[in-house]
């Protein structure tokens, strides 16, 4: 054989088994990928058989979120926002709030559907740290607070005389209790107090009497000339038919 | 001399050809070597299927920081997850991220852990712009950094394509629900963080 019949005779030699090689490669590339399409079926099929898994990652994630913007002190979270406007809250409330915490390890204990919401009830701790709070979390799909916290009411009511305003700007809805906003503006010139007793501001249902308790920072009963305050007042009770202020000596009804 | 060139052509032909071929083969090895891994630590009544290959399809590399954390089951758990994020990645590379993201959000949320469209966005087009396409092939997936926060690991992904290279953020969230524990990962508002 000449040395131009064997170079064309390795040539050939050199096609034939390069197309061997990329044809096994490629069929056996081929097998390696169905195998792991039915791997990935599998996995899927593993996850969609835990029961809720996918629906509790959801209703996790705010709650996640909330706590991880605690631990950076950062703010992500994602407040109700008819909560947020009802009870002026500030960017940095939370973080206030939760300002003792540094590593927050949280768990739920259990959760119920509530009108659109997920009530979470969720304990949590310091990491390192004994001491073990609890507090009820409300959640939808894209929102969440620290509160069992549901809906904000229309209640509004306005009374006016020649000393004082009162303005009621709406009810929140709870669990199981109401907070009643009540704005109090004074128009003279001399200070105008509030039974500050648990009769400062009440309710009634039928026979039922519910005294009340000021939450979020409300707390002084006297109002100076010409100022003015924003009560945030609880009820222990959702069956509200009539609600009252003792002001300057009168008992008035606001509902 | 003449008699010489045919014999040494022949000769680097055949050792490139035989080279070519040990070097595949190895590399099949290899792949078949890193799927063999054990499913025993799943949660209870969790349907698995007749005769299943027990494996991850992606094999994280540098894990080993994960055992301070979680428990081997656990471990195992989040390679599935990473696996179904991979594929489910790789699957979502898409030129149109809006009508993508609207047609698929819920697979968006439960394979990618993603809320919000602006981070899907964001993501599709880090993807894009590092040449990643729905074909690539994933050659290494090495678990960068992990990082402990309360009940959150944030962990970063090197992830080696044959196409291009990324590096992908999120957060693992252990946690128990009514007594029963769970492995999510979210990589919402951190996927920016590269």
């Amino acid at each position: 054989m000449s040395t131009k019949g064997f170079i064309l005779f390795l040539l050939i030699f050199v096609l034939i088994i390069s197309s061997f090689v990329y044809v096994i490669n490629l069929s056996k590339n081929d097998d390696l990928s169905n195998e792991n399409m039915r791997d990935i079926q599998q996995l899927h099929l593993k996850y969609s058989n835990i029961e809720d898994y996918y629906e509790l990652k959801d209703l996790n994630y705010n709650l996640m979120l909330f706590f991880k913007s605690i631990n950076n002190k950062s703010w992500e979270v994602n407040i109700f926002p008819g909560y947020k406007e009802f009870f002026n809250i500030s960017e940095d409330f939370f973080i206030d709030k939760y300002s003792g915490f540094e590593n927050i390890f949280y768990e739920v204990i259990s959760y119920t559907h509530i009108e659109d919401k997920m009530i979470l009830d969720v304990k949590y701790k310091n990491e390192g740290d004994e001491e073990l709070y609890s507090s009820e979390f409300v959640l939808n799909n894209k929102y969440v607070v620290d509160e069992p916290f549901l809906r904000i009411d229309n209640a509004f009511c306005e009374i006016e005389n020649e000393n004082y305003l009162i303005n009621l700007k709406g009810r929140a809805i709870y669990k199981d209790k109401s907070i009643y906003k009540v704005e109090v503006i004074n128009l003279i010139d001399k200070i105008i107090e509030i039974e500050p007793s648990m009769y400062g501001f009440y309710a009634k249902d039928k026979l039922n009497k519910y005294y009340h308790r000021l939450v979020m920072n409300s707390n002084s009963y006297k109002i100076i000339p010409f100022g003015h305050y924003v009560y945030f007042v609880e009820i222990p009770s959702l069956e509200i038919e009539s609600f009252f202020i003792n002001i300057d000596g009168e008992e008035i009804r606001l509902i | 001399m003449k008699r010489l060139i045919p014999i040494v052509l022949s000769l680097i032909i055949i050792g490139i050809l035989v080279y070519s071929f040990i070097n595949k083969n190895d590399i099949n090895e290899d792949l078949d070597e890193e799927e063999i891994v054990n499913i025993d630590g799943h949660q209870k009544d969790v349907f698995i299927p007749d005769n299943p290959r027990d494996v991850s399809v992606y094999k994280l590399i540098d894990k080993k920081n994960l055992l301070n954390y979680l428990d081997p089951s656990e471990m195992q758990n989040y390679e599935d997850l990473v696996t179904l994020y991979i594929s489910f990645l790789l699957e979502s590379i898409t030129e149109d991220p809006k009508e993508y993201y609207e047609d698929n959000k819920v697979e968006i949320k439960n394979y990618l852990g993603i809320y919000e469209y602006n981070d899907f966005f964001l993501l599709n087009e880090y993807l894009i712009n590092n040449e990643i396409v729905n074909k690539s092939i994933v050659e290494k997936v090495i678990l960068s950094e992990l990082k402990k926060e309360g009940n959150l690991l944030k962990a970063k992904l090197s992830i080696k394509f044959d196409t291009g290279e990324i590096n992908v953020n999120h957060y693992i969230n252990y946690v128990y629900i009514d007594k029963m524990s769970y492995l999510f990962l979210y990589s919402n508002s951190i996927t920016k963080e590269r």
